[in-house]
């Protein structure tokens, strides 16, 4: 047994699992997350200053570290419901990790595969990047998941290409209550002027079952991203994620974190912008009702000057629900000229709801613009009354400005099929909170 | 040499106005802390075994707890074994007026600007001088007690007005809130006293001074301000210490209580030693100022300048209990060379329809750096509250800091908050229109700073205003590029 933080591990059972596995770079790997796990001093008081760890996972982890073979009947109804029937975007199941190839429909030019089915060249690309781009230094979860990840997800964009459909991917996680297994690790690689639009679901098929997905992503020049997160699981799913974005010159990320329902989630989003000239747009809406408690913490590093990154969240909470924001800019001494934007908007619905938001700001160079703005309220009242004098009626109203409330971002989204989905989700919420009221 | 070099380097070099000590006979306690050292303080100072025994207790949950680490600061742990926690000038015997008080000490007050001559007061205000660990001498006692005010030095308070003490000591800031008011808890040596009672609005701004003289000595004072129904006042603070090398504690607590519809304003203009150029010396200020609004409809608006401090810790906060009670910060804080700041303000809001307001400027310049960390805390029955926030940065120079750390905790669906924040340079068009306008940068640079920090300066009371506007453009004289 060894201690990091206030969680426990069976060591044994942990060493055991790290001796099956075949690649010896990625044994090695295994081992140095598991230095750093047993070493390192994670501040989880502070970083997980207002998600109770405690009540989302027992101190004991009981480790399953077997996969399912065969996929059961029910299960196979259970993926089929979920996917989405457009012929105009590529799709990727997956299982606790593991692509199910039957269902998904990806052409060969793309390269993304599990890490077990590498050929030689994505192998060392693999061996040159993995694991040097995480937040494994600050977060025990993401050192855990470099622990014991069950399977690995590996996206190579080459240079020059374009990948004209976006990308769906369709994460199904199936263990239990308080076993581990369902750890992703992916790794997305993108070379020169390339293009890629990936849009990731995340399903548990079992109540209570907890996950964790920790992506790499590497911007080399002129390359362009746009990640979308969509998480409305009704399962009660704990699930911790961690998205790593390291962006070279003149790049651009644009990432989308959309957070409906879960037990307990948590999202690191960390993007360093290592060159000049990049530009990142984080976006993320949060609209929770019951007990669900949404923890989004980003970070975005300036290190060369000249870039812009902006950053807007706009949460609504409801219910018993508790919504977390912290989000950090840091502007190192040589990142001249940066422009840093951050805004965080919520709105509380109801007496029971939370929510706490730092938005932080750090700047060490003196020729830039940063600003950071966080609102806390309600509905208008005075926009509700005006709609109504109109002869809309209430519940018509509240809906109008939920709607606008979230539009500003949800006009960002360049991707149709995701802008649909994400309506429709909302429309059901908005839904839900005229019948709570 | 370009011409902005030489301005930087002329600014850099400038000295510390208050640099000076004067050699006064002084009754010292010996080196370190102990229940002994904690004994002698009590029995130097004549105190009841109660007063003793809450020192005592507060000593004990000192040993208990760790320095906080959670603060953007880094600087040499500091040995609490090597500070002097008592000193005080010697005096024939205790004044019973200012005529009896040893003419050097006068003096020396003098040397700072500070008056303690009644007479020849210009302006209405009252001042309680705190050299190292006593007060000296306060003024216009008579004309206050005719009011009923009490402003007395906190070891007069404690032998004239037990009662008074022993119900308000600690009820804002208990011994065991953090580590340094613990410390002070049991080792507090002096401070000032303030009591208006019901229906009274103080004619004249109340004024305390603290000055640190003698050499490895902690400054460790104790302010108590009670406010009572429908009452006002107005508090001030100032205070300055000798350059030295070696690095001096300054631990101080400050606990105000306003009852129902009571208003107490209390600003500080903090200009301790910061250090000389390269860091070296300068003292560490580790305080905690608290308020409560007890009452309804009660208000605490805290307004700091700091200038001064190596290193500096300090939250003023509000604890607004009352409903419809209000607490306001207004706050400029520059640093410079090596000097480091994490201040900011906590309002937590508790009674219905509280209002809270957070208006912080930050300025760094040299290598310094400067954090602004703050806590806005609506709780679930303080319905309808209102927050709004704002703390602006301004770097002065690219080897220095400036850190945002605001914490906001919303826990009801009918209150607002709202928090902005900016950091940005003095824009090169800005001093280029001044320029044209036949103004040089250095002044160029006064003016905008002093616009920049206006919003928090014209809270200041008139007599502090001038000295902090001054304060201001003297610090950052020519510091920018």
């Amino acid at each position: 047994m060894f201690k990091s933080g206030s969680l426990i591990f069976d060591d044994k059972k942990i060493k055991d699992f790290i001796n099956k596995e075949s690649n010896p770079f990625l044994k090695k790997s295994r081992n140095n997350f598991l230095k750093k796990l047993g070493e390192k001093k994670f501040n989880i008081k502070e970083e997980y200053k207002y998600t109770p760890l405690k009540q989302s996972i027992e101190k004991n982890f009981n480790l399953r570290f077997e996969i399912e073979k065969s996929i059961s009947s029910t299960t196979e109804k259970k993926i089929l419901s979920h996917i989405i029937n457009d012929n105009n975007v590529y799709q990727i199941i997956t299982l606790d990790g593991k692509i199910i190839k039957k269902f998904s429909n990806i052409p060969s030019k793309i390269s993304f595969k599990n890490f077990d089915e590498l050929d030689k060249k994505e192998k060392s690309l693999l061996h040159n990047h993995f694991g040097e781009n995480d937040d494994s230094d600050d977060d025990i979860f993401s050192a855990l998941n470099g622990v014991l990840w069950s399977k690995g997800l590996f996206v190579y964009i080459k240079k020059n290409q374009v990948i004209d459909r976006p990308i769906i991917v369709n994460n199904f996680y199936t263990s239990e209550k308080n076993i581990f297994s369902s750890q992703l690790r992916k790794f997305i690689f993108m070379e020169k002027n390339s293009k890629l639009s990936i849009c990731e679901f995340d399903y548990s098929l079992i109540s209570n079952n907890f996950n964790s997905n920790v992506t790499e992503i590497i911007l080399e020049e002129r390359s362009e991203l746009d990640y979308f997160k969509i998480q409305n699981d009704s399962n009660n799913s704990t699930s911790f994620n961690s998205t790593n974005i390291k962006q070279k010159k003149n790049s651009i990320s644009n990432t989308f974190t959309f957070s409906f329902s879960g037990d307990i989630i948590r999202n690191n989003l960390n993007i360093s912008l290592i060159d000049e000239n990049c530009y990142c747009n984080m976006y993320g809406i949060y609209a929770l009702n019951n007990k669900s408690h949404v923890d989004n913490h980003t970070s975005v590093d300036h290190i060369q000057k000249n870039s812009i990154s902006n950053e807007h969240y706009k949460g609504i909470m409801n219910g018993h629900s508790n919504g977390v924001f912290n989000g950090k800019i840091f502007v190192r001494k040589e990142a001249q000229k940066t422009n840093a934007f951050q805004s965080n908007n919520n709105i509380i619905l109801s007496d029971d709801a939370k929510i706490n938001t730092k938005p932080q700001l750090e700047i060490w160079a003196d020729d830039v613009k940063c600003s950071h703005g966080c609102t806390t309220g309600q509905l208008d009242e005075k926009a509700i009354f005006y709609l109504q004098s109109r002869g809309i009626n209430k519940d018509k109203a509240v809906s109008i400005l939920i709607n606008a409330f979230f539009d500003e971002i949800i006009q960002k989204i360049n991707q149709n099929i995701v802008k649909d989905k994400i309506n429709e989700i909302l429309s059901t919420k908005i839904e839900s909170y005229l019948n709570e009221r | 040499m370009s011409e902005e070099s030489k301005i930087i380097k002329e600014f850099t070099s400038k000295e510390y106005e208050h640099g000076w000590s004067v050699n006064f006979d002084a009754d010292e306690a010996p080196i370190g802390i102990n229940d002994d050292i904690i004994k002698f303080i009590s029995k130097k100072k004549n105190e009841p075994s109660w007063l003793l025994k809450w020192r005592l207790e507060a000593f004990k949950t000192f040993k208990k707890m760790d320095e906080p680490n959670w603060a953007n600061l880094e600087y040499p742990k500091v040995d609490y074994q090597k500070i002097k926690y008592y000193s005080a000038p010697k005096q024939k015997k205790s004044p019973k007026s200012l005529k009896d008080v040893d003419p050097e000490l006068i003096k020396t007050f003098n040397r700072l600007g500070i008056s303690l001559n009644e007479q020849k007061k210009l302006t209405g205000v009252a001042v309680d001088a705190v050299i190292d660990s006593v007060s000296i001498a306060t003024t216009f006692k008579d004309k206050l007690s005719e009011l009923g005010i009490i402003f007395c030095s906190f070891s007069e308070a404690v032998k004239e007005h037990p009662k008074l003490v022993k119900k308000y000591l600690g009820t804002v800031v208990p011994r065991n809130d953090n580590y340094f008011a613990a410390l002070n808890s049991a080792v507090f040596t002096d401070g000032s006293f303030c009591y208006i009672p019901k229906g009274i609005r103080c004619p004249m701004e109340l004024s305390t001074y603290f000055r640190i003289n003698a050499a490895n000595t902690g400054q460790f004072e104790r302010t108590l301000i009670i406010a009572e129904d429908s009452s006002y006042v107005s508090y001030l603070e100032g205070c300055t210490a000798p350059m030295r090398d070696e690095n001096q504690l300054h631990a101080a607590v400050v606990e105000i209580f306003a009852a129902k519809n009571a208003e107490v304003k209390y600003s500080t203009v903090q200009n301790w030693y910061p250090g000389d150029e390269n860091g070296k010396g300068g003292i560490y200020n580790f305080v905690t100022k608290r308020g409560i609004c007890f009452g309804n409809n009660s208000k605490i608006s805290w307004t700091q300048v700091e200038t001064g401090s190596a290193v500096t810790w300090k939250y003023p906060s509000c604890i607004l209990k009352g409903d419809h009670s209000v607490g306001e910060f207004y706050s400029v804080a520059v640093t410079n060379n090596y000097q480091q700041a994490d201040t900011g303000s906590k309002m937590i809001h508790i009674g219905k329809n509280s209002k809270s307001k957070i208006i912080s400027k930050g300025i760094s310049a040299g290598f310094s750096q400067n954090s602004y960390r703050g806590q806005v805390k609506i709780m679930k029955r303080a319905k309808n509250s209102r927050n709004f926030s704002q703390c602006d940065s301004l770097l002065l120079g690219n080897k220095c800091g400036a850190h945002t750390f605001p914490y906001i905790d919303v826990e009801n669906k009918s209150s607002l908050v709202e928090h902005e924040a900016t950091t940005s340079k003095i824009g090169e068009d800005q001093i280029f229109y001044c320029l044209q306008r036949g103004i040089d940068e250095e002044n160029a640079i006064a003016l905008i700073v002093n616009g920049y920090a206006k919003e928090v300066l014209k809270q200041l009371p008139m007599e502090f205003s001038v000295e902090a506007q001054k304060l201001l453009s003297l610090t950052l004289e020519g510091s920018v590029g």
